[in-house]
């Protein structure tokens, strides 16, 4: 069985310290990826009427702009993950060639 | 003077192996670091066939592309170059603007154009022939909606009532908003309601394929002049921010030669930023070209 986990949505008074910052959200996607989950979400609503929103709707983010963040940083911590690795000579020096092509 | 970084549109027809084991991050992560102030990406999501087939390219969703770049990076801005207006409802945009926004931490300029591909617009469903006067609803749409507050418009095009949208873009009061094109609608929306302008150095030949008209390098300052009027007698800043696309040269050595030349040139006209549209054919040659022109051109800070 897999398990997916959605990004909180907010309530009208979210905090932009929680929702949608840089840091938060790359911390979200990397805990999701490091708890196990094998995907995560974000919902859907552009532009959702005031009253649903006074009744408990939420902040939320587009999901191709949040998912293509997520996207990058959890790929980029396995670049960096590598890297931080004690990595043979052999390795370094093949590196070093793709990166000075 | 700024610069922009136009990875090679004509490398993502056959993204695979022209990336091999790279990203797009990389791109993103050399310009920064080799001092380009921007980066950006195009927009035609379905184009014909018959316009791919006269010089036209595919392109990334511009705002997948540059939230994947803006997660790799710090201190660069992404750019859309440019936005069709038509081809999304305004409201779908501001939302994917005001989310990017955030995640980049206020990096996003939102580059528009009106667009000219008849077929590319009938097959998303968008209005063609009264793509003008939409464009210019779709800006006050956009605006809107960054504003945080219960919007409330009536509109021709895009009538609101009672909705609104967040959380908010990080810049305010929204990312700022430059118009693409060398036309007198282009001009006018710069004039009147636009933070800035995208000009394109725009041989003849070209002109005839984009339909956008004719504009040589020497004639950008008189254009900017002129707008600068516009923008006075509206009671607007004068000043505004003009990132000009000289036509793109394949040789980076020719490109950084012939731009140092007249890059004093452009910045006594009021260019504040010049945009590199790259024709590198392989990746590597990508990276090294970002790095060469970083050198030769990027303001030494």
């Amino acid at each position: 069985m897999r398990f997916d986990v959605q990004h909180a949505i907010a309530d009208p008074a979210w905090t932009p310290e929680i929702l949608l910052s840089p840091s938060a959200v790359t911390r979200f996607a990397r805990a999701a990826e490091d708890c196990g989950y094998s995907s995560i979400g974000f919902t859907d609503h552009p532009a959702p009427s005031a009253k649903w929103v006074r009744n408990g709707g939420e902040g939320s983010s587009d999901p191709f702009s949040a998912l293509g963040f997520c996207a990058a940083v959890t790929l980029l911590r396995h670049a960096i993950a590598l890297l931080g690795a004690t990595p043979t000579v052999a390795e370094v020096a093949a590196l070093w060639t793709e990166e000075s092509v | 003077m700024k610069l922009n970084y136009q990875f090679p549109t004509r490398a993502v027809k056959h993204w695979d192996t022209w990336i091999g084991d790279r990203d797009l991050a990389d791109i993103a992560v050399a310009a920064e670091e080799c001092g380009f102030d921007m980066v950006s990406t195009t927009d035609h999501p379905f184009p014909a066939q018959d316009w791919l087939a006269n010089g036209g390219h595919h392109a990334f969703d511009p705002f997948v592309a540059l939230s994947f770049m803006a997660a790799a990076t710090r201190r660069v801005r992404l750019l859309t170059f440019v936005l069709v207006a038509g081809y999304r409802n305004p409201y779908l945009t501001a939302k994917a603007a005001a989310s990017l926004d955030r995640l980049s931490g206020g990096r996003l300029v939102i580059g528009m154009g009106a667009g000219y591909q008849r077929a590319e617009f009938d097959v998303l469903d968008a209005s063609f022939a009264d793509r003008g006067p939409r464009f210019d609803a779709a800006i006050a749409a956009l605006r809107a909606a960054w504003s945080g507050e219960v919007v409330e418009r009536d509109d021709e095009f895009f009538p609101a009532h009672g909705h609104v949208m967040l959380p908010r873009p990080a810049q305010r009061p929204g990312p700022p908003v430059w118009i693409g094109g060398n036309s007198k609608a282009a001009m006018r929306r710069v004039a009147e309601v636009a933070d800035g302008w995208l000009p394109f150095e725009q041989p003849a030949a070209m002109a005839a394929i984009t339909g956008t008209p004719e504009l040589r390098a020497d004639q950008i300052g008189e254009r900017i002049e002129r707008l600068r009027e516009m923008r006075s007698a509206l009671g607007r800043p004068a000043e505004f921010e003009v990132c000009f696309s000289p036509a793109p040269t394949r040789d980076p050595e020719r490109t950084a030669e012939q731009l140092s030349a007249v890059l004093p040139e452009y910045e006594r006209a009021g260019v504040t930023s010049v945009s590199i549209d790259s024709q590198a054919r392989s990746i590597d040659n990508c990276l090294s070209e970002i790095e060469f022109l970083g050198k030769a051109l990027a303001p030494s800070t």
